[in-house]
């Protein structure tokens, strides 16, 4: 395997370069990139590239919020559900006029639901967050469903036009929005509550006992959450243009395997989230093979799943060899 | 306050902590309404249709409750793409043949079953959550069903399958569902396997308490791994009824069922963490809730509504029954 | 701090009561050590104070006010801090992050000052351990030693005004220590209080001012070195309960002559690759063998791998002159080895279950019952060893959770009773009972290795190796290397033994 940019001329780099628990996914990914290149004709085109970033977005953003959900120790079931209740909100209620206003209630809305809601409920209430976010996914895309049972609401046209647009001629808007992101994930990485979610998910009775609020920081964690979901909300508003209540669900696996791919424990409190941004386009380029590897459409949703029950197994494997009980076989 | 007070206070208390007990009274409480709401509700006929119905939920949530029982936060979400193989397997290999019965029961037992390992092997050695393990395999089970089925669903059930899903047995001036009768016989069944024999103990030993159970001489894993299976062949087999009930088929036949059963098998008071539980709970909750379900449809709730209200419901449930304790 | 007291304090869990009525005060900067044996209640007291426990009554008093603590954080606006045993870090943080833990110092309004958070958390671990520890370290690669001076590192750094160090030494080196002990004494230069929780009474009469003594969770005694001599003998018997002659609870057993009797367990070279290593030895049909020696030390490892539960790297076993090799637990059952897990809920019982459930299930795996469960007979088997153990309440249908420790063991140990064990494997059988369970417990013990089974036992309590076995096997670093015969089974020797005497300095 060859890295593109030839890394080869520091040895020690290299080899802490290796530790890095998002190491794996960049060279899957730089790897399914060549692969995805070869196959498809018009790979390295401006239109492409634009196109690619369009449905590379939202994903990477959920994948950021399931992340840090992840890294805190818990695991929420409901996103892809909360981004179809934003999506067919935002549509059916969206007039030209206020649009903005409607936006702003979508936001309180996905916060509300992702971050409070959810966060409470494994937070402070400490109920189980797998089979709790199942129940609140249920809650979500049942109100979506009610809101538009078939596909329909409106979007204005300058929304899907701005989505698809560039800025400085080259720059996919898309694409800011995905660095607009990054840039506040990067800024929350720099504070306390970010040290503390891998705390508690690392370690959350010596978490407790350090004097840290779980709930809360679990609370936090979904809150943080909630607003990466509000700006994948918006990027699928902006893609389809049109409100229907099945746009979010393929998200919700998507992101845990992301997020799986991408170094992180499903435990909690180890790998970083930039892995899960590497494991999110690595699912994105794995589409676009799929896709332009002419198989049905069929074997496609298959191929889609079977994808996400490997990266679970695989990502199952560092944490069997880690917790070595040896005292119990069990 | 006498001893006397004491004791039925305390008596009542039990009564009232009785999970199944309160599940019955809530099926009770929704009958009520339902006669309410639509008189005529609650005639024998109409009760024996609404039980018809709910024991394909019924058979659905047996496989959902030796799951839970078998502990790890156990739980098969992959049940509504067994279903959905359940009635594809059975349409295909029958064909409107009588004769083509047995195969196809044996096939949807054979492939339910080996699908359920697959989830089996991914809790007990990789030791991935249930939940997720199970949703994401469901997910390949349907995209290889749509693949095969390519969208058109091919095959017919046969009369004798009909007269299995459909059909009724006279009791006197009474007509009883066969599925009636097939469901209290496994019901019973159930009942026997859970608590009198040993592969019940083994079952509710090792959701109990697995380090224990292994120490003592079960092999965990293995257990583990048959009760998924068994849970794949349960669902499997309800799609195969299912088929005979309705009569044809559309692909989304199983995905109603998913949330429905973990619902039923929660609000039956079997213990989410394992170990503990009776079947007869879950068979109050797919009562409660197929009688639910066909009220809000009388009432002409949308899907959406009855997803939301199942919903809700799994929720509150969840915040009485499974919360975690602090120290 | 100035003054503290914790008065009456009282605290249950789930049927056990781990402090009774247990009080502590003292005045000043001073260095207060709390010792008692296990099941004392200190480590109790001490999570109460620094919040991770809450208290079921009593008060604790800071200053003359009556304080409530309710969580960690609390006790830290207090100035309360407990050093932990290798609890409160976390793995996948870096040394200085763990350090700094809890109370980092912002920058500006949100982000961390980093910079300034390394170079405390090295001043701090300089004083302590210097140039051994690298910052950037991640805890879970440290080894024990160094886990627990982290651990010490970040109780310092949130400079505590009552630093309790809950059992600091068992995992250090003897270097270690002694730099621990420099600290400490400069701590109370700087009017620090330290309560100072520790086994090890040379520590304790070397370094405290005062000495606070707990027994069944009450406080039974105080001892000041400001007015008397530093000798342990004015602790030890506030420990045990007895007057200056150690007398024990029990008469002792027997010698058994064993010379003629066959061999039933033999191993030879045995190591699992992490905590044994090249363990030979031999056990007699009737024979009660004690593994003994400090805590930790592969006593643990060594009775789970003849139980079959941990895996055998090199060596060989054999029972009854049969090679063996077990790769389950079923294996070990099959050939008649029997275990009663140290850990009676987590590893022994079916905690919401049934007594008779829990009883008879050992029949299952070992295929005593078909598929259909004869009830009558079961329930007349259970109620047999119901019987023989004397449990309380005797009620084959009673949830075991409900059930005092004492009964519980007896439910654990009492459902071998049942077969005839070959070899029965008792890991810690006694710990945190009562009296009268342990002695039942030991009575049957010693009624079946008269009819011929072997008994390994490994006991947290030398007295109960005095008592109760044939032979004791001292374990140091996972390998045997001590061995005392009948008659040269004493406190003495055994303590001694265990300490490796010469090493550190009793």
């Amino acid at each position: 395997m060859y890295d593109k940019r030839n890394n080869f001329r520091f040895g020690a780099s290299l080899a802490s370069l290796t530790k890095w628990p998002s190491f794996p996914a960049l060279l899957i990914l730089i790897l399914l990139v060549i692969v995805n290149a070869s196959i498809q004709p018009n790979f390295f085109t401006m239109r492409s590239f634009r196109s690619n970033f369009m449905t590379f977005t939202p994903l990477v953003l959920v994948a950021i919020a399931q992340g840090i959900i992840i890294l805190s120790g818990s695991l929420d079931l409901s996103l892809g559900s909360a981004i179809s209740l934003f999506n067919c909100f935002t549509a059916y209620y969206m007039t030209d006029e206020n649009a903005v206003f409607i936006i702003l209630l979508g936001f309180v809305l996905t916060v509300i639901a992702t971050g409070f809601v959810n966060g409470i409920c494994t937070g402070r209430l400490r109920m189980p967050a797998l089979i709790t976010t199942f129940a609140t996914s249920a809650i979500y895309l049942g109100i979506a469903m009610i809101i538009l049972p078939v596909a329909g609401g409106y979007v204005p046209r300058s929304f899907y036009n701005f989505y698809k647009g560039t800025a400085l001629g080259a720059l996919p808007n898309s694409l800011s929005i995905l660095f607009a992101g990054i840039l506040i994930w990067w800024v929350f990485s720099r504070t306390r509550a970010y040290r503390y979610i891998y705390a508690v998910g690392s370690n959350e009775e010596g978490a407790f006992a350090s004097g840290i609020s779980t709930w809360k920081i679990r609370l936090t964690a979904h809150i943080f959450a909630s607003l990466f979901i509000f700006i994948a909300g918006m990027c699928v508003l902006m893609m389809t243009a049109t409100g229907e209540y099945r746009t979010g669900q393929s998200y919700t696996l998507n992101s845990v395997a992301a997020v799986v791919i991408g170094g992180i424990a499903l435990t909690g409190g180890r790998g970083s989230i930039v892995g899960a941004m590497f494991g999110a386009l690595i699912l994105g380029i794995l589409n676009n093979i799929i896709f332009f590897s002419g198989t049905s459409s069929y074997l496609q949703i298959f191929f889609k799943g079977a994808i996400i029950v490997l990266a679970l197994c695989i990502g199952a494997v560092p944490i069997l060899l880690r917790s070595k009980k040896r005292i119990i076989g069990v | 306050m006498s001893t006397v007070q004491n004791m039925t206070r305390t008596r009542m208390k039990r009564f009232f902590d009785n999970k199944i007990i309160m599940a019955f009274i809530l099926v009770a409480v929704l009958f009520i309404m339902g006669q309410i709401i639509v008189p005529g509700f609650s005639k024998f006929n109409h009760i024996m249709s609404v039980l018809q119905a709910s024991f394909f939920l019924g058979l659905v949530g047996l496989g959902q409750t030796i799951v839970v029982i078998s502990g790890k936060e156990g739980l098969d979400m992959s049940v509504g793409a067994n279903v959905t193989l359940g009635v594809v397997l059975g349409a295909a290999i029958i064909n409107g043949e009588n004769a083509r019965l047995l195969p196809a029961v044996l096939a949807a037992l054979g492939a339910g079953f080996t699908l359920g390992l697959v989830n089996g092997l991914g809790v007990s050695l990789l030791n991935i959550a249930p939940l997720i393990m199970t949703l994401a395999w469901g997910i390949v089970i349907e995209g290889l069903l749509l693949f095969v089925i390519k969208g058109h669903m091919f095959g017919t059930g046969c009369p004798a399958l009909e007269l299995l899903g459909h059909g009724s047995i006279e009791l006197g001036s009474l007509k009883i569902p066969s599925v009636v009768v097939i469901w209290i016989v496994v019901i019973v069944l159930m009942w026997f396997i859970l608590n009198k024999t040993k592969p019940g103990h083994v079952l509710y030993a090792i959701g109990e308490n697995d380090k224990a159970a292994h120490l003592l001489g079960v092999r965990v894993n293995f257990v583990r791994t048959i009760v998924y299976g068994l849970s794949g062949t349960l669902s499997c087999l309800s799609g195969l009824l299912l088929l005979g009930f309705v009569g044809s088929a559309h692909l989304n036949l199983g995905a109603r069922y998913v949330l429905p059963s973990v619902v039923a098998v929660i609000i039956g008071g079997i213990r989410f963490g394992g170990g503990e539980g009776n079947y007869l709970g879950a068979v109050a909750g797919s009562i409660f809730l197929t009688t639910l379900q066909s009220i809000l449809v009388t009432l002409e709730l949308s899907e959406g509504g009855r997803q939301l209200i199942t919903g809700i419901v799994l929720i509150i449930l969840l915040l009485a029954y499974t919360r975690r304790q602090r120290r | 701090m100035e003054f503290f007291e914790g008065r009456n304090l009282q605290k249950r869990f789930e049927g056990v009561i781990a402090l009774h009525d247990a009080s502590m005060r003292f005045e000043g900067a001073k260095i207060c050590g709390l010792v008692g044996a296990n099941g004392s209640g200190k480590t109790t007291f001490a999570r109460i104070c620094c919040g991770l426990v809450k208290k079921d009554s009593g008060t604790i008093l800071i200053n003359g006010e009556e304080v409530s603590i309710s969580s960690p954080f609390e006790a830290n606006e207090y100035g309360i801090v407990l050093a932990h045993q290798n609890l409160s870090l976390i793995p996948d943080l870096t040394v200085w992050e763990n350090i700094k833990l809890g109370h980092e110092k912002a920058k500006n309004r949100f982000f961390l000052d980093n910079e300034a958070a390394r170079r405390d958390a090295e001043a701090i671990l300089n004083d302590l351990v210097p140039g051994e520890i690298a910052l950037e370290t991640v805890v879970a690669e440290l080894g024990p030693a160094h886990k627990q001076m982290v651990e010490i590192a970040k109780a310092l750094s949130q400079k505590p005004k009552l630093l309790i160090l809950d059992e600091p030494t068992a995992a250090l080196e003897y270097y270690h220590v002694e730099q621990l002990f420099k600290r400490i004494l400069q701590l109370k230069t700087q009017d620090v209080s330290i309560i100072f929780i520790s086994h090890r009474l040379w520590e304790i009469t070397r370094l405290c001012d005062i000495v606070f003594v707990f027994r069944n969770g009450i406080s039974v005694g105080t001892v000041d070195f400001g007015k008397e001599e530093r000798d342990a003998s004015l602790i030890v018997p506030m420990i045990t309960g007895e007057e200056k002659h150690r007398t024990f609870d029990s008469v002792r057993k027997p010698k058994k002559p064993l010379e003629g009797a066959d061999v039933s367990l033999e191993l030879s070279n045995v190591s699992d690759g992490i905590k044994m290593k090249d363990i030979s030895l031999r056990a007699r049909r009737g024979e009660v063998l004690g593994i003994g020696g400090l805590n930790g030390q592969g006593q643990e490892e060594l009775i789970m791998a003849v139980a079959g539960a941990v895996h055998i790297a090199s060596g060989s076993m054999s029972v009854d002159a049969e090679t063996v090799k077990f790769k389950h637990p079923k294996d070990a059952m099959k050939r008649g080895i029997y275990l009663v897990p140290g850990d009676r809920i987590v590893h022994g019982l079916f905690p919401t279950h049934t007594v008779l459930k829990n009883l008879i299930f050992p029949r299952l795996p070992l295929r005593k019952e078909g598929f259909r469960l004869n009830f009558k007979r079961l329930n007349s088997l259970s109620d047999d060893i119901i019987g023989r153990v004397d449990l309380v309440p005797p009620d084959r249908s009673m949830s075991v959770i409900k059930l005092s420790g004492g009964n519980q063991q007896k439910v654990v140990f009492g459902r071998w009773l049942q077969f005839m064990p070959t070899i029965l494997l008792l890991n810690d059988p006694a710990k945190g009972i009562d009296i009268q369970a342990k002695n039942a417990l030991f009575a049957l013990t010693h009624e079946l290795a008269g009819q011929g089974t072997t008994v390994i036992l490994y006991s947290s309590s030398n007295e109960e190796f005095i008592t109760n076995c044939d032979r004791v096997l001292i374990m140091f670093e996972g390998r045997i290397v001590d061995e005392f015969g009948y008659d040269d089974i004493t406190e003495d020797n055994l303590v001694k033994s265990s300490l490796r005497v010469g090493e550190t300095g009793v």
